[in-house]
Protein backbone atom coordinates (compact mmCIF):
# COMPACT_ATOMS: atom_id res chain seq x y z
CA UNK A 1 0.00 0.00 0.00
CA UNK A 2 1.27 3.47 -0.71
CA UNK A 3 2.21 5.71 2.14
CA UNK A 4 1.88 9.51 2.25
CA UNK A 5 5.64 10.07 2.35
CA UNK A 6 5.94 8.27 -0.94
CA UNK A 7 3.40 10.57 -2.50
CA UNK A 8 5.10 13.64 -1.07
CA UNK A 9 8.44 12.85 -2.63
CA UNK A 10 7.33 11.66 -6.02
CA UNK A 11 10.20 11.99 -8.49
CA UNK A 12 10.02 13.93 -11.68
CA UNK A 13 8.70 11.89 -14.60
CA UNK A 14 12.01 12.07 -16.45
CA UNK A 15 14.04 10.73 -13.52
CA UNK A 16 13.50 7.06 -14.26
CA UNK A 17 14.91 6.97 -17.79
CA UNK A 18 18.11 8.55 -16.48
CA UNK A 19 18.41 6.01 -13.67
CA UNK A 20 17.47 3.35 -16.10
CA UNK A 21 20.33 4.35 -18.38
CA UNK A 22 22.75 4.41 -15.45
CA UNK A 23 21.87 0.93 -14.36
CA UNK A 24 22.06 -0.18 -17.95
CA UNK A 25 25.63 1.12 -18.14
CA UNK A 26 26.44 -0.72 -14.92
CA UNK A 27 25.24 -3.94 -16.43
CA UNK A 28 26.65 -3.10 -19.87
CA UNK A 29 24.41 -5.54 -21.53
CA UNK A 30 20.88 -6.18 -22.59
CA UNK A 31 18.14 -6.14 -20.02
CA UNK A 32 18.03 -9.81 -19.47
CA UNK A 33 17.73 -12.03 -16.49
CA UNK A 34 17.67 -15.16 -18.58
CA UNK A 35 19.07 -18.16 -16.76
CA UNK A 36 22.22 -19.64 -18.21
CA UNK A 37 20.43 -22.93 -18.58
CA UNK A 38 16.80 -22.38 -19.53
CA UNK A 39 14.38 -24.50 -17.55
CA UNK A 40 13.08 -27.71 -19.05
CA UNK A 41 9.79 -26.18 -20.08
CA UNK A 42 8.39 -29.37 -21.56
CA UNK A 43 9.05 -31.24 -18.32
CA UNK A 44 7.59 -28.38 -16.34
CA UNK A 45 4.48 -28.29 -18.52
CA UNK A 46 4.07 -32.05 -18.10
CA UNK A 47 4.11 -31.53 -14.31
CA UNK A 48 1.52 -28.75 -14.65
CA UNK A 49 -0.55 -31.10 -16.81
CA UNK A 50 -0.45 -33.75 -14.09
CA UNK A 51 -1.65 -31.15 -11.58
CA UNK A 52 -4.53 -30.22 -13.86
CA UNK A 53 -5.45 -33.87 -14.33
CA UNK A 54 -5.90 -34.13 -10.58
CA UNK A 55 -8.29 -31.17 -10.58
CA UNK A 56 -11.41 -33.29 -10.69
CA UNK A 57 -14.33 -33.91 -8.40
CA UNK A 58 -16.51 -31.76 -6.18
CA UNK A 59 -13.66 -29.98 -4.39
CA UNK A 60 -11.99 -28.96 -7.63
CA UNK A 61 -15.34 -27.79 -8.95
CA UNK A 62 -15.93 -25.66 -5.84
CA UNK A 63 -12.46 -24.11 -5.97
CA UNK A 64 -12.89 -23.25 -9.61
CA UNK A 65 -15.99 -21.15 -8.96
CA UNK A 66 -15.58 -17.39 -9.24
CA UNK A 67 -14.54 -15.51 -6.12
CA UNK A 68 -17.94 -13.80 -5.92
CA UNK A 69 -19.73 -17.14 -5.98
CA UNK A 70 -17.35 -18.64 -3.43
CA UNK A 71 -18.05 -15.70 -1.11
CA UNK A 72 -21.80 -16.17 -1.58
CA UNK A 73 -21.51 -19.90 -0.85
CA UNK A 74 -19.39 -19.32 2.27
CA UNK A 75 -21.72 -16.58 3.51
CA UNK A 76 -24.74 -18.77 2.84
CA UNK A 77 -23.30 -21.52 5.02
CA UNK A 78 -22.95 -19.05 7.89
CA UNK A 79 -26.41 -17.69 7.26
CA UNK A 80 -27.90 -21.18 7.26
CA UNK A 81 -26.37 -21.96 10.67
CA UNK A 82 -27.61 -18.71 12.18
CA UNK A 83 -31.09 -19.10 10.65
CA UNK A 84 -31.31 -22.66 11.95
CA UNK A 85 -30.43 -21.45 15.46
CA UNK A 86 -33.10 -18.76 15.20
CA UNK A 87 -35.81 -20.92 13.64
CA UNK A 88 -35.45 -24.17 15.60
CA UNK A 89 -33.32 -23.51 18.65
CA UNK A 90 -34.18 -19.93 19.60
CA UNK A 91 -33.60 -18.90 23.20
CA UNK A 92 -36.77 -18.85 25.32
CA UNK A 93 -36.19 -15.26 26.44
CA UNK A 94 -35.69 -13.89 22.90
CA UNK A 95 -38.71 -11.59 23.19
CA UNK A 96 -37.48 -10.10 26.46
CA UNK A 97 -33.79 -9.84 25.53
CA UNK A 98 -32.58 -6.22 25.10
CA UNK A 99 -32.66 -5.32 21.43
CA UNK A 100 -29.55 -3.14 21.72
CA UNK A 101 -27.42 -6.02 23.00
CA UNK A 102 -28.67 -8.35 20.31
CA UNK A 103 -28.07 -5.77 17.58
CA UNK A 104 -24.55 -5.14 18.92
CA UNK A 105 -23.65 -8.83 18.79
CA UNK A 106 -25.20 -9.26 15.33
CA UNK A 107 -23.40 -6.19 13.93
CA UNK A 108 -20.03 -7.21 15.35
CA UNK A 109 -20.38 -10.82 14.19
CA UNK A 110 -21.66 -9.98 10.70
CA UNK A 111 -19.07 -7.27 9.99
CA UNK A 112 -16.16 -9.39 11.22
CA UNK A 113 -17.56 -12.38 9.37
CA UNK A 114 -17.71 -10.45 6.08
CA UNK A 115 -14.18 -9.11 6.48
CA UNK A 116 -12.79 -12.48 7.54
CA UNK A 117 -14.41 -14.34 4.67
CA UNK A 118 -13.12 -11.76 2.21
CA UNK A 119 -9.61 -12.41 3.54
CA UNK A 120 -10.08 -16.17 3.73
CA UNK A 121 -11.22 -16.48 0.12
CA UNK A 122 -9.07 -13.75 -1.35
CA UNK A 123 -7.88 -14.91 -4.78
CA UNK A 124 -4.14 -15.34 -5.31
CA UNK A 125 -4.14 -13.21 -8.44
CA UNK A 126 -4.82 -10.15 -6.26
CA UNK A 127 -2.02 -8.50 -4.29
CA UNK A 128 -1.73 -10.13 -0.88
CA UNK A 129 -3.48 -8.43 2.03
CA UNK A 130 -1.14 -7.08 4.73
CA UNK A 131 0.02 -9.89 6.99
CA UNK A 132 -1.57 -8.22 10.01
CA UNK A 133 -5.02 -7.85 8.43
CA UNK A 134 -6.47 -11.20 9.55
CA UNK A 135 -5.13 -10.76 13.10
CA UNK A 136 -6.51 -7.22 13.27
CA UNK A 137 -9.98 -8.28 12.09
CA UNK A 138 -10.04 -11.23 14.51
CA UNK A 139 -8.82 -9.04 17.37
CA UNK A 140 -11.48 -6.40 16.72
CA UNK A 141 -14.17 -9.07 16.66
CA UNK A 142 -12.99 -10.60 19.93
CA UNK A 143 -12.77 -7.22 21.68
CA UNK A 144 -16.19 -6.18 20.44
CA UNK A 145 -17.82 -9.36 21.66
CA UNK A 146 -15.93 -9.19 24.97
CA UNK A 147 -17.28 -5.68 25.54
CA UNK A 148 -20.87 -6.88 25.06
CA UNK A 149 -20.36 -10.06 27.08
CA UNK A 150 -18.99 -8.09 30.04
CA UNK A 151 -22.28 -6.21 30.42
CA UNK A 152 -24.12 -7.13 33.64
CA UNK A 153 -26.20 -10.31 33.59
CA UNK A 154 -29.92 -9.88 32.98
CA UNK A 155 -32.49 -11.30 35.40
CA UNK A 156 -33.27 -14.84 34.28
CA UNK A 157 -36.85 -15.52 33.18
CA UNK A 158 -36.41 -19.13 34.21
CA UNK A 159 -34.46 -19.98 37.39
CA UNK A 160 -32.67 -22.76 35.52
CA UNK A 161 -31.04 -20.12 33.30
CA UNK A 162 -29.47 -18.32 36.25
CA UNK A 163 -25.74 -18.74 36.68
CA UNK A 164 -24.61 -19.94 40.09
CA UNK A 165 -21.62 -18.04 41.52
CA UNK A 166 -18.13 -19.47 41.32
CA UNK A 167 -15.77 -20.57 38.58
CA UNK A 168 -16.61 -24.25 38.89
CA UNK A 169 -20.31 -23.60 38.29
CA UNK A 170 -19.48 -21.33 35.36
CA UNK A 171 -17.25 -23.99 33.82
CA UNK A 172 -19.89 -26.64 34.32
CA UNK A 173 -22.49 -24.57 32.46
CA UNK A 174 -20.03 -23.48 29.78
CA UNK A 175 -19.07 -26.95 28.49
CA UNK A 176 -22.25 -27.62 26.47
CA UNK A 177 -22.10 -24.24 24.72
CA UNK A 178 -18.38 -24.60 24.09
CA UNK A 179 -18.85 -28.10 22.67
CA UNK A 180 -21.78 -27.22 20.41
CA UNK A 181 -20.08 -24.02 19.30
CA UNK A 182 -16.85 -25.83 18.43
CA UNK A 183 -18.70 -28.47 16.40
CA UNK A 184 -20.49 -25.75 14.42
CA UNK A 185 -17.33 -23.70 13.95
CA UNK A 186 -15.22 -26.70 12.91
CA UNK A 187 -17.85 -27.78 10.39
CA UNK A 188 -17.92 -24.29 8.85
CA UNK A 189 -14.13 -24.14 8.81
CA UNK A 190 -13.98 -27.48 7.00
CA UNK A 191 -16.60 -26.36 4.51
CA UNK A 192 -14.76 -23.12 3.79
CA UNK A 193 -11.48 -24.94 3.31
CA UNK A 194 -13.15 -26.72 0.40
CA UNK A 195 -13.65 -23.32 -1.21
CA UNK A 196 -10.05 -22.24 -0.66
CA UNK A 197 -7.93 -22.39 -3.80
CA UNK A 198 -4.74 -22.71 -1.79
CA UNK A 199 -1.54 -20.83 -2.44
CA UNK A 200 -1.65 -18.91 0.83
CA UNK A 201 -2.32 -19.63 4.47
CA UNK A 202 -5.66 -18.10 5.32
CA UNK A 203 -6.53 -20.26 8.31
CA UNK A 204 -6.63 -17.40 10.82
CA UNK A 205 -9.26 -15.48 8.86
CA UNK A 206 -11.37 -18.59 8.32
CA UNK A 207 -11.07 -19.50 12.01
CA UNK A 208 -12.20 -16.01 13.02
CA UNK A 209 -15.19 -16.20 10.67
CA UNK A 210 -16.17 -19.66 11.98
CA UNK A 211 -15.78 -18.60 15.61
CA UNK A 212 -17.86 -15.47 15.11
CA UNK A 213 -20.63 -17.40 13.33
CA UNK A 214 -20.76 -19.89 16.21
CA UNK A 215 -20.99 -16.99 18.67
CA UNK A 216 -23.90 -15.52 16.77
CA UNK A 217 -25.70 -18.88 16.72
CA UNK A 218 -25.09 -19.37 20.46
CA UNK A 219 -26.30 -15.85 21.16
CA UNK A 220 -29.61 -16.71 19.47
CA UNK A 221 -29.88 -20.02 21.29
CA UNK A 222 -28.47 -19.75 24.82
CA UNK A 223 -30.49 -17.86 27.48
CA UNK A 224 -27.66 -17.56 30.03
CA UNK A 225 -26.43 -13.96 30.26
CA UNK A 226 -23.79 -14.21 32.98
CA UNK A 227 -20.46 -12.72 31.78
CA UNK A 228 -18.48 -15.74 33.02
CA UNK A 229 -20.63 -18.10 30.95
CA UNK A 230 -20.53 -15.92 27.84
CA UNK A 231 -16.76 -15.56 27.99
CA UNK A 232 -16.01 -19.21 28.71
CA UNK A 233 -18.74 -20.90 26.69
CA UNK A 234 -19.29 -18.52 23.78
CA UNK A 235 -16.20 -16.39 23.29
CA UNK A 236 -14.15 -19.49 24.14
CA UNK A 237 -15.24 -21.02 20.82
CA UNK A 238 -13.62 -18.19 18.87
CA UNK A 239 -10.53 -18.31 21.09
CA UNK A 240 -10.09 -22.06 20.60
CA UNK A 241 -10.57 -21.75 16.83
CA UNK A 242 -8.05 -18.91 16.59
CA UNK A 243 -5.61 -20.70 18.87
CA UNK A 244 -5.84 -23.84 16.73
CA UNK A 245 -5.27 -21.83 13.56
CA UNK A 246 -2.23 -20.14 15.08
CA UNK A 247 -0.85 -23.47 16.29
CA UNK A 248 -1.32 -24.96 12.81
CA UNK A 249 0.76 -22.16 11.30
CA UNK A 250 3.80 -23.04 13.38
CA UNK B 1 -17.02 3.01 3.80
CA UNK B 2 -17.93 -0.60 4.44
CA UNK B 3 -17.79 -1.18 0.69
CA UNK B 4 -14.35 0.40 0.56
CA UNK B 5 -13.04 -1.78 3.37
CA UNK B 6 -14.53 -4.88 1.78
CA UNK B 7 -13.09 -3.94 -1.61
CA UNK B 8 -9.64 -3.58 -0.08
CA UNK B 9 -9.88 -6.90 1.69
CA UNK B 10 -11.45 -8.93 -1.07
CA UNK B 11 -10.13 -7.43 -4.23
CA UNK B 12 -6.84 -6.04 -3.14
CA UNK B 13 -4.89 -2.94 -2.63
CA UNK B 14 -5.55 0.72 -2.43
CA UNK B 15 -8.44 2.54 -4.00
CA UNK B 16 -6.17 3.82 -6.72
CA UNK B 17 -4.91 0.32 -7.40
CA UNK B 18 -8.48 -0.90 -7.71
CA UNK B 19 -9.31 2.06 -9.94
CA UNK B 20 -6.20 1.37 -11.96
CA UNK B 21 -7.32 -2.19 -12.33
CA UNK B 22 -10.75 -1.04 -13.39
CA UNK B 23 -9.24 1.42 -15.89
CA UNK B 24 -7.04 -1.30 -17.26
CA UNK B 25 -10.08 -3.48 -17.66
CA UNK B 26 -11.95 -0.75 -19.44
CA UNK B 27 -9.04 0.11 -21.71
CA UNK B 28 -6.66 -2.80 -22.06
CA UNK B 29 -3.21 -1.80 -23.20
CA UNK B 30 -3.85 1.87 -22.45
CA UNK B 31 -1.84 2.36 -19.29
CA UNK B 32 -1.93 5.49 -17.22
CA UNK B 33 1.82 5.72 -17.47
CA UNK B 34 4.28 5.16 -20.24
CA UNK B 35 7.67 5.07 -18.66
CA UNK B 36 10.61 2.91 -19.47
CA UNK B 37 8.54 -0.24 -19.39
CA UNK B 38 7.57 0.35 -23.01
CA UNK B 39 9.21 -2.79 -24.43
CA UNK B 40 6.45 -5.05 -23.09
CA UNK B 41 3.85 -2.81 -24.70
CA UNK B 42 5.87 -2.85 -27.88
CA UNK B 43 5.98 -6.63 -27.66
CA UNK B 44 2.20 -6.66 -27.31
CA UNK B 45 1.82 -4.57 -30.43
CA UNK B 46 4.32 -6.69 -32.31
CA UNK B 47 2.50 -9.78 -31.16
CA UNK B 48 -0.79 -8.44 -32.46
CA UNK B 49 0.78 -7.21 -35.67
CA UNK B 50 2.19 -10.68 -36.23
CA UNK B 51 -1.31 -12.09 -35.95
CA UNK B 52 -0.65 -13.93 -32.70
CA UNK B 53 -3.40 -14.09 -30.16
CA UNK B 54 -3.00 -11.80 -27.16
CA UNK B 55 -2.66 -13.20 -23.63
CA UNK B 56 -6.22 -12.23 -22.94
CA UNK B 57 -7.50 -13.91 -26.09
CA UNK B 58 -5.61 -17.06 -25.16
CA UNK B 59 -7.00 -17.02 -21.63
CA UNK B 60 -10.52 -16.44 -22.93
CA UNK B 61 -10.04 -19.39 -25.27
CA UNK B 62 -8.83 -21.54 -22.38
CA UNK B 63 -11.81 -20.55 -20.25
CA UNK B 64 -13.97 -21.57 -23.21
CA UNK B 65 -12.33 -25.01 -23.20
CA UNK B 66 -9.38 -24.68 -25.60
CA UNK B 67 -6.60 -26.62 -23.83
CA UNK B 68 -4.05 -25.66 -26.49
CA UNK B 69 -4.43 -22.03 -25.42
CA UNK B 70 -3.13 -22.96 -21.97
CA UNK B 71 -0.04 -24.50 -23.55
CA UNK B 72 0.45 -21.32 -25.56
CA UNK B 73 0.23 -19.25 -22.38
CA UNK B 74 2.71 -21.56 -20.70
CA UNK B 75 5.10 -21.25 -23.65
CA UNK B 76 4.81 -17.47 -23.39
CA UNK B 77 5.16 -17.10 -19.63
CA UNK B 78 6.82 -20.27 -18.34
CA UNK B 79 10.33 -18.93 -18.69
CA UNK B 80 9.72 -15.33 -17.54
CA UNK B 81 7.97 -16.65 -14.44
CA UNK B 82 10.77 -19.12 -13.82
CA UNK B 83 13.30 -16.28 -14.03
CA UNK B 84 11.25 -14.11 -11.68
CA UNK B 85 10.89 -16.89 -9.13
CA UNK B 86 14.45 -18.15 -9.38
CA UNK B 87 15.79 -14.70 -8.57
CA UNK B 88 14.00 -14.94 -5.24
CA UNK B 89 14.21 -18.54 -4.08
CA UNK B 90 17.07 -20.90 -3.56
CA UNK B 91 17.19 -23.97 -5.71
CA UNK B 92 15.84 -25.05 -9.05
CA UNK B 93 13.36 -27.50 -7.54
CA UNK B 94 11.67 -24.78 -5.50
CA UNK B 95 11.53 -22.48 -8.51
CA UNK B 96 10.00 -25.19 -10.69
CA UNK B 97 7.49 -26.05 -8.00
CA UNK B 98 6.43 -22.42 -7.62
CA UNK B 99 6.02 -21.94 -11.37
CA UNK B 100 3.99 -25.15 -11.47
CA UNK B 101 1.79 -23.82 -8.67
CA UNK B 102 1.42 -20.50 -10.46
CA UNK B 103 -0.16 -22.18 -13.46
CA UNK B 104 -2.31 -24.36 -11.22
CA UNK B 105 -3.58 -21.22 -9.50
CA UNK B 106 -4.23 -19.64 -12.87
CA UNK B 107 -6.31 -22.68 -13.80
CA UNK B 108 -8.27 -22.48 -10.55
CA UNK B 109 -8.85 -18.75 -11.00
CA UNK B 110 -10.11 -19.04 -14.58
CA UNK B 111 -13.69 -18.28 -13.56
CA UNK B 112 -12.53 -14.90 -12.23
CA UNK B 113 -11.08 -13.93 -15.58
CA UNK B 114 -12.89 -11.33 -17.64
CA UNK B 115 -12.09 -10.87 -21.30
CA UNK B 116 -11.17 -7.21 -20.80
CA UNK B 117 -8.78 -7.92 -17.91
CA UNK B 118 -4.99 -8.08 -18.32
CA UNK B 119 -3.46 -11.48 -17.77
CA UNK B 120 0.21 -10.61 -17.30
CA UNK B 121 -0.29 -8.82 -13.95
CA UNK B 122 -2.37 -11.77 -12.79
CA UNK B 123 0.44 -14.21 -13.45
CA UNK B 124 3.13 -12.10 -11.85
CA UNK B 125 0.95 -11.38 -8.82
CA UNK B 126 0.23 -15.08 -8.34
CA UNK B 127 3.93 -15.93 -8.64
CA UNK B 128 5.00 -13.26 -6.14
CA UNK B 129 2.28 -14.25 -3.68
CA UNK B 130 3.42 -17.86 -3.91
CA UNK B 131 7.02 -16.80 -3.32
CA UNK B 132 5.96 -14.91 -0.18
CA UNK B 133 4.05 -17.95 1.00
CA UNK B 134 7.12 -20.05 0.31
CA UNK B 135 9.13 -17.77 2.62
CA UNK B 136 6.51 -18.15 5.33
CA UNK B 137 6.27 -21.90 4.95
CA UNK B 138 9.99 -22.47 5.03
CA UNK B 139 10.50 -19.95 7.81
CA UNK B 140 13.07 -18.03 5.79
CA UNK B 141 12.93 -14.29 5.50
CA UNK B 142 14.38 -13.89 2.07
CA UNK B 143 16.64 -15.98 -0.07
CA UNK B 144 19.24 -13.82 -1.62
CA UNK B 145 21.83 -16.39 -2.47
CA UNK B 146 21.06 -16.44 -6.16
CA UNK B 147 24.11 -17.42 -8.09
CA UNK B 148 25.16 -14.89 -10.67
CA UNK B 149 25.07 -17.42 -13.47
CA UNK B 150 21.34 -17.63 -13.02
CA UNK B 151 21.19 -14.02 -14.01
CA UNK B 152 23.95 -13.94 -16.53
CA UNK B 153 23.31 -15.19 -20.02
CA UNK B 154 27.04 -15.12 -20.63
CA UNK B 155 28.03 -17.30 -17.74
CA UNK B 156 27.24 -20.50 -19.54
CA UNK B 157 29.95 -19.78 -22.05
CA UNK B 158 32.62 -19.18 -19.44
CA UNK B 159 34.89 -22.11 -18.92
CA UNK B 160 33.02 -24.30 -21.35
CA UNK B 161 34.26 -22.85 -24.57
CA UNK B 162 30.70 -22.90 -25.80
CA UNK B 163 29.32 -19.89 -27.62
CA UNK B 164 27.59 -17.42 -25.37
CA UNK B 165 23.85 -17.13 -25.21
CA UNK B 166 21.98 -15.16 -27.80
CA UNK B 167 22.68 -11.47 -27.61
CA UNK B 168 26.23 -12.02 -26.43
CA UNK B 169 27.90 -12.98 -29.66
CA UNK B 170 31.49 -11.83 -29.80
CA UNK B 171 31.93 -11.52 -26.05
CA UNK B 172 35.22 -12.95 -24.84
CA UNK B 173 35.66 -15.02 -21.71
CA UNK B 174 37.36 -12.21 -19.68
CA UNK B 175 34.55 -9.85 -20.62
CA UNK B 176 32.03 -12.47 -19.63
CA UNK B 177 33.75 -12.99 -16.29
CA UNK B 178 33.81 -9.25 -15.71
CA UNK B 179 30.13 -8.98 -16.54
CA UNK B 180 29.36 -11.94 -14.32
CA UNK B 181 31.14 -10.30 -11.40
CA UNK B 182 29.37 -7.03 -12.08
CA UNK B 183 26.03 -8.77 -12.10
CA UNK B 184 26.90 -10.49 -8.84
CA UNK B 185 27.61 -7.09 -7.27
CA UNK B 186 24.36 -5.68 -8.62
CA UNK B 187 22.47 -8.70 -7.32
CA UNK B 188 24.08 -8.35 -3.90
CA UNK B 189 23.07 -4.68 -3.87
CA UNK B 190 19.52 -5.60 -4.90
CA UNK B 191 19.38 -8.00 -1.98
CA UNK B 192 20.06 -5.12 0.39
CA UNK B 193 17.04 -3.16 -0.76
CA UNK B 194 13.81 -3.24 1.25
CA UNK B 195 11.38 -5.79 -0.16
CA UNK B 196 8.97 -3.19 -1.53
CA UNK B 197 11.72 -1.43 -3.52
CA UNK B 198 13.39 -4.63 -4.63
CA UNK B 199 10.14 -6.10 -5.92
CA UNK B 200 9.43 -3.01 -7.98
CA UNK B 201 12.93 -2.84 -9.42
CA UNK B 202 12.96 -6.52 -10.30
CA UNK B 203 9.67 -6.24 -12.11
CA UNK B 204 10.67 -2.98 -13.78
CA UNK B 205 14.21 -3.85 -14.68
CA UNK B 206 14.20 -7.56 -15.37
CA UNK B 207 10.66 -8.09 -16.57
CA UNK B 208 10.17 -4.80 -18.40
CA UNK B 209 6.91 -4.25 -16.61
CA UNK B 210 5.58 -0.70 -16.90
CA UNK B 211 4.76 1.15 -13.70
CA UNK B 212 1.01 0.88 -14.11
CA UNK B 213 1.32 -2.87 -14.42
CA UNK B 214 3.64 -3.08 -11.40
CA UNK B 215 1.06 -1.06 -9.47
CA UNK B 216 -1.52 -3.75 -10.22
CA UNK B 217 0.89 -6.50 -9.23
CA UNK B 218 2.01 -5.05 -5.89
CA UNK B 219 -1.29 -3.41 -4.97
CA UNK B 220 -0.05 0.17 -4.75
CA UNK B 221 -0.69 3.36 -6.68
CA UNK B 222 1.37 4.13 -9.78
CA UNK B 223 2.78 7.13 -7.92
CA UNK B 224 3.94 4.97 -5.01
CA UNK B 225 5.51 2.49 -7.40
CA UNK B 226 7.43 5.30 -9.13
CA UNK B 227 8.67 6.52 -5.77
CA UNK B 228 9.76 3.03 -4.74
CA UNK B 229 11.59 2.60 -8.03
CA UNK B 230 13.22 6.03 -7.67
CA UNK B 231 14.35 5.29 -4.13
CA UNK B 232 15.47 1.81 -5.07
CA UNK B 233 17.55 3.00 -8.02
CA UNK B 234 19.01 5.79 -5.88
CA UNK B 235 19.94 3.28 -3.19
CA UNK B 236 21.48 1.01 -5.80
CA UNK B 237 23.54 3.95 -7.01
CA UNK B 238 24.75 4.52 -3.47
CA UNK B 239 25.50 0.82 -2.98
CA UNK B 240 27.33 0.54 -6.29
CA UNK B 241 29.45 3.69 -6.34
CA UNK B 242 31.90 2.31 -8.85
CA UNK B 243 29.22 0.98 -11.10
CA UNK B 244 26.70 3.75 -11.47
Amino acid sequence: MSDPSERATAPQPDAEPRLDAELSRALRGPRSGAPAAPPDLDGLFAAVGRDLQRERGVVAWLRARSTSLRLVLAGSASGAVVLAAYAWFARPDLGAYPVARMVAVVLIAVSVLAASLALALRPTQRPAAPSWAAAAVAGLGLLGLLAVYLLPALPALDPSHAQAPGLEAALHRAWPCLGIGLVVAAALYALWSLLDRGGARRGLAAAAAAGLTANLALQLHCPITAPAHLILGHLGVALVMLGSALAARR
Amino acid sequence: MVAAVFRRLAFGGSRSAVLGYARARLAPGQGACGGPGWPSRMADRQQQAAGERSDEQLMAAYVAGDAAAFRALFDRYGEPLYRLVQRRVRGEADARDLVQQTFLQLHRARADFRADARLRPWLFTIALNLVREHYRRTGRKREDAVSPELLDPLAASVGTGEPAASGSVGVTAPEAIEQRERLARVQAALARLPDAQREVIELHWFEDSPYDEIALIVGASVEAVRVRAHRGYARLRALLPGEV
